[in-house]
């Protein structure tokens, strides 16, 4: 991918994330819920609620709220929160920091087992290993996250008690130990993994068997190369390509799985962080969270473009 | 299963050995997975004429009832309601509202991606770019995002859930329409001077059905989820009435001393939406050859 | 003012609050928990049904569960015994002067708050004119702020260092209950005056602990205040709150010795309990009451026959037994039998479970084809409100009967609380311990008009000239047997205009590990006295 292609990509972007920020904006103001009335005692005197309104700028029309809300986030400030009593981008970064941790587990869980079930599909086409791999890939796919993930906790948590039923940390130490992460990590990460890991199992052997019927590959095999050799070094690589654009696809996705998976397992992460402040009415916090997220999934989007254009020959060598 | 990127070539007719329905009954666990269907669409359906006890009525002393216990086949949740009949009634309700929910999103993302699509140029762009803007939001955050400007409730779950949709629909016709678009017959009917309605309608519209009804039958599945999921975080189904997320919801707290509670609704949202994924599967691989692998 | 006459009536909640509140322990042998040594390190770990009582600021609630322990005012409840006697705290001894208008503490010299500054009747009063004074430079950051948490407070004067004069408006013998309301735990001058209103948020005050840190929705971290005045409050060197909203969670998280003591279990769950061994159940008869309020200013919740329909429509019997396995009484009055003298029994109408009655009322008020409404209520197991959508849903299919069609609409703690308070909602749920012993504050602050939002939570808005006049009559009143007869009558015109539907006065059920010891479950809230206890 060539730094001009790149630009053009990137100067996509803009209108894209104007929006974004218009939606995250609009959503939150038709709520009916007033907030400045959350946000004061509730004996606050009416002239308390008024000035507290023109403080916040919530008495000016809403595209002088907007422009002055968009300038505030080109800065760097998302406001305040209401339930938190914290800075929204304070809020956030602390709660991204564990979704980022649970995500990237889950990812790379789902990447490597997605693909190696699928590869191994392919190759071994027909067989009883190729029907059990996609058979657990439907079934993969077709469980219910969140109830999967209470399924995980009435197995594993309370009848077996093998692992913690949720949270990050043992709470009740007075320091949190951070070395006990991966006994906290195993379900959740299971539970959001397991969808994509399925997708990219069936992704990734119909893209193998694409790539086995190509000329390429059969005239690799004529020339006599080692079945492994063609299948590693030709076929695996090929294949991948359509592959890592579905798992660029699947890093929204996982925010948006970690939303509910999250609160299923109470941890702290900007799902569950989310959904709080949605059901919270936490106004500030949800609109920050929601240009975060979407603004952070159109990135990704631009990354997962330029990681295409290095794994691919084709457009790496034109 | 269906996905933006496989499903965008789909439709083109392609010479045909056997018609696709002889080519879907060939296919037994297909066939399984949608007589499965049809037996719970049914049931939900008619769920008022058949023997459940009644799925609203608590009866208080005999809550928690163990599956068998009490006259209960699947048990009783918290308020000694039937677990049973609550799943037939809430199926009404979590299949209505999912299928409503696709429907919603097929009805904004139709016009969408045939506009789009067969205009091109400056409108295209437009209109893709607005499709982009909402398919940067995770669809659950989109969905529960629109809930809090609109308020809980069924209607608005069922409503968040078709506008996070639609960008999917949108993609597929889009995708669908660039493929035909230079089509001899379509420039034919421009050139003889056919209104571009029309040509929308009579033209393009019949070559987008196969992969619309795919991509429908694989997002129902997908929206039993998200709208279950919805109703499992309190923003949809209010009580009493029940569908399968919020049964969910409500065992919940009974997870140790209960779990019936949470694995009976659960296996219905799981084996429903297999059987929707399977028979969507089929479906694809019948209209689609090209597809089969 | 007749302090003998309320120390008897104290010594009545003492006896009806506490003794009967019978400590149930399992079997003792073999006790041994899932548990690392019990070095004097242990933290003891409170595990909480919400989230917001595991925090330090909520718009709607005062920060309860871990401020308690992080604060103390100027008198207490005897939290040690658990009784409602009010005993010295920041104040070793008080007088009441000019006829019950002025109320002159003399502060202890010997405190120290968080920050090692000492208490003045300066810092004292700071605190006070934050809370009332709008050009007090601090007043806008109150989360605390609420003017009824002062009672019938006027203004407070520093007389000397150690002395300060509180004066009220009216005389009021339940001032001293309000005397003990973290309202009046001050926070440190220096630091209020060098981080204004973030210290908010992590207190330096008064009380035997003090704020380590606060892992939002997680938990909150305590630790031992070591200049703490009285050497026998603080014996364990770290207090853990732990947000905790499953009920079933907490009590595995209380089996595998995670926590220590945990709130807000089922009569169910209790019953299961008791039979474990190393774990000690403890039940309280308290002050509670759960119950619907009802808008009267809205149709046709305005119409009395309306309500008390609505009364009648309500299967109390079925909740009680049925979905609270008998954990509770049947509720015939906002007062909890428990208030004893006060409470009217039998003397006020009674509104027992009858359809028939309720169609025949809905019929005059000519509502005989039902009406449409909705019920507001709560998700969060918070104590006292654990089984509140159970509920709410099978009263919903009483009323059904009748025709009512009700919707239910649940949410979180603070998003239900904080809506509530304000009077949005026309019908919500709501269980309650009143948080001081005397029927004034449970019935002023729901049903007189001085209560109504903004300035209070009277939600019903009931606006009755003759029970208004009957409150304002009571609540001058010093002598017991006077003040009984008239807060009698004052239930028997309220429980008449029906402005809740009564449902029960449950009771509240904890359970904590035998290792726990010197808790003493105070009547009135959450985990007081927790500052007492130890591991053994």
């Amino acid at each position: 991918m060539s730094a001009t292609v790149f630009l053009r990509r990137a100067l996509q972007l803009i209108p894209v994330l104007f929006g974004v920020s218009i939606v995250s904006f609009i959503m939150i103001h038709l709520s009916p819920t007033d907030p400045v009335l959350l946000m004061l005692p509730s004996d606050a005197p009416p002239e308390v609620v008024e000035s507290m309104r023109a403080r916040l700028g919530l008495d000016q029309p809403l595209p002088v709220q907007y422009i002055q809300w968009l300038s505030h986030v080109l800065r760097g400030d998302l406001g305040e929160s209401i339930r938190m009593y914290q800075p929204v981008s304070t809020a956030i970064l602390e709660h991204f920091q564990n979704t980022l941790v649970l995500a990237a587990t889950a990812l790379a869980f789902a990447f490597l087992a997605g693909v190696i079930l699928g590869f191994v599909a392919a190759v071994k086409r027909d067989s009883a290993i190729d029907r059990l791999s996609m058979i657990v890939a439907v079934l993969g796919w077709s469980l219910p996250p969140f109830w999967l993930g209470l399924v995980f906790i009435i197995v594993f948590a309370v009848q077996l008690d093998w692992l913690p039923t949720g949270g990050m940390y043992n709470a009740s130490a007075i320091e949190p130990d951070y070395r006990e992460l991966p006994r906290y990590l195993v379900l959740p990460a299971l539970t959001l993994g397991l969808r994509h890991m399925s997708y990219i199992a069936r992704m990734m052997r119909s893209s193998m068997l694409e790539v086995l019927g190509q000329d390429y590959v059969r005239t690799a095999r004529a020339k006599g190369l080692s079945q492994r050799t063609v299948l590693l070094r030709h076929a695996f690589r090929n294949a991948l390509i359509p592959v890592v654009t579905v798992a660029g696809v699947s890093v929204g996705r996982l925010l948006g799985g970690a939303v509910i998976v999250e609160t299923v397992f109470s941890w702290p992460g900007l799902g569950d962080l989310v959904v709080n402040a949605i059901i919270g009415s936490d106004f500030p916090l949800v609109q920050g969270a929601a240009l975060f997220i979407a603004s952070l999934f159109v990135f990704v989007n631009l990354l997962v473009d330029v990681l295409y254009g290095l794994i691919d020959p084709r457009i790496r060598y034109t | 299963m269906s996905e933006r990127a496989t499903l965008s070539s789909a439709a083109a007719a392609l010479p045909r050995q056997r018609r696709w329905w002889q080519r879907l009954f060939a296919n037994r666990v297909a066939m399984i997975a949608l007589i499965g269907l049809l037996v719970i669409v049914i049931l939900a359906i008619i769920a008022p004429l058949l023997p459940l006890p009644p799925p609203n009525t608590p009866n208080a002393r005999l809550r928690l009832s163990i599956p068998g216990e009490n006259g209960f086949v699947l048990g009783s949740d918290t308020l000694g309601r039937s677990i049973l009949s609550r799943i037939i009634w809430g199926g009404q309700i979590s299949l209505g509202v999912a299928m409503l929910a696709s429907g919603t999103a097929m009805l904004l993302g139709l016009p969408t991606g045939l506009v789009a699509g067969y205009y091109g140029g400056r409108v295209d762009d437009i209109l893709m770019r607005l499709t982009d803007v909402f398919m940067a939001f995770p669809i659950v955050l989109l969905a529960i995002t629109i809930i809090a400007a609109l308020g809980t409730g069924l209607s608005n779950a069922m409503l968040a859930a078709g506008i996070a949709g639609y960008p999917l629909y949108a993609r597929v016709v889009r995708g669908s329409v660039l493929t035909v678009r230079e089509m001899e017959y379509v420039v034919a009917a421009r050139a003889i001077g056919a209104s571009n309605p029309r040509i929308m309608l009579r033209h393009l519209l019949p070559n987008v059905l196969a992969p619309l009804i795919v991509t429908f039958t694989l997002d129902v599945g997908n929206m039993i989820i998200l709208t279950s999921s919805l109703s499992f975080l309190g923003l949809g189904t209010q009580p009493p009435n029940s569908d399968w997320g919020n049964m969910i919801a409500a065992g919940r707290t009974h997870i140790r001393t209960a779990p019936h509670l949470v694995l009976m609704p659960g296996t219905a949202v799981f084996l429903v939406v297999l059987a929707l994924n399977i028979a969507g599967d089929a479906l694809r691989d019948a209209l689609d050859p090209r597809l089969r692998n | 003012m007749s302090e003998n006459k309320q120390l008897s009536r104290r010594e009545f909640l003492n006896i009806a609050g506490i003794s009967a509140s019978s400590v149930v322990l399992a079997s003792i042998g073999g006790a041994a928990l899932a548990q690392g040594t019990s070095e004097g390190g242990e933290p003891i770990v409170l595990g909480v049904g919400s989230i917001a009582d595991a925090g330090l600021a909520t718009t709607a609630t005062p920060c309860q569960v871990p401020c308690q322990f992080m604060y103390r005012s100027l008198v207490e409840y005897n939290y040690k015994d658990g009784s409602h006697e009010i005993v010295p705290a920041l104040a070793h001894s008080w007088e009441v002067l000019d006829d019950g208008l002025r109320y002159r503490f003399h502060l202890r010299d010997d405190v120290i708050l968080h920050d090692g500054s000492a208490l003045t009747a300066a810092v004292m009063a700071n605190w006070i004119n934050m809370q009332t004074d709008e050009n007090h430079p601090n007043f806008s950051c109150g989360h605390q702020r609420e003017k009824h948490r002062l009672g019938a407070h006027d203004r407070v004067e520093v007389v000397d260092d150690l002395t300060i004069d509180f004066y009220i408006t009216r005389v009021n013998p339940a001032q001293m209950d309000w005397f003990t309301q973290n309202a009046y735990a001050p926070f440190s001058l220096p630091a209020l005056e060098a981080d204004a209103c973030d210290i908010i948020l992590q207190p330096v005050s008064t009380g035997p602990y003090k704020y380590k840190e606060w892992d939002r929705g997680v938990r909150v971290v305590l630790e031992k205040h070591d200049g703490y005045y009285d050497p026998e409050v603080g014996q364990t060197p770290n207090l853990i709150v732990r947000a905790i909203p499953e009920p079933e969670a907490q009590i595995a998280a209380l089996e595998a010795g995670e926590v220590h003591w945990i709130e807000g279990i089922s009569a169910e769950d209790a019953e299961r309990l008791r039979s474990m061994s190393g774990i000690q159940v403890r039940d309280r008869k308290t002050l509670y009451v759960y119950f619907l309020h009802l808008d009267n200013r809205i149709e046709p919740l305005n119409d009395v026959r309306v309500r008390q329909a609505l009364n009648y429509a309500t299967d109390n019997d079925s909740i009680v037994y049925g979905i609270l396995g008998g954990a509770a009484e049947p509720s015939y009055s906002p007062l909890s039998p428990q208030f004893g003298p006060f409470y009217a029994g039998d003397q006020a109408p009674r509104y027992d479970y009858n359809p028939d009655k309720a169609r025949e009322l809905l019929a005059e008020a000519g509502l005989s084809g039902g009406f449409e409404t909705t019920i507001h209520t709560t998700t969060t197991p918070r104590a006292g409100q654990e089984r509140s959508v159970e509920i709410c849903e099978f009263i919903q299919s009483n009323w059904a009967d009748v025709g009512i069609t009700a919707n239910i609409e649940a949410s979180d703690w603070q998003s239900f609380e904080s809506q509530r308070v304000t009077g949005a909602f026309p019908i919500a749920s709501r269980g309650w311990t009143p948080w001081t012993g005397d029927p004034d504050g449970t019935i002023l602050q729901n049903f007189h008009p001085e209560w109504h939002p903004p300035n209070g939570r009277g939600v019903c808005f009931l606006d009755d000239d003759e029970a208004t006049n009957l409150m304002n009559h009571a609540r001058g009143l010093t002598d017991l047997d006077e003040r009984a007869a008239a807060w009698i009558e004052v239930q028997k015109r309220i429980v008449a205009l029906a402005p809740w539907v009564f449902i029960h006065h449950g009771v509240i059920f904890e359970a904590h590990t035998d290792r726990l010891k010197g808790y003493n479950p105070w009547p009135g809230g959450i985990a007081a006295g927790m500052d007492y206890a130890y591991l053994e």
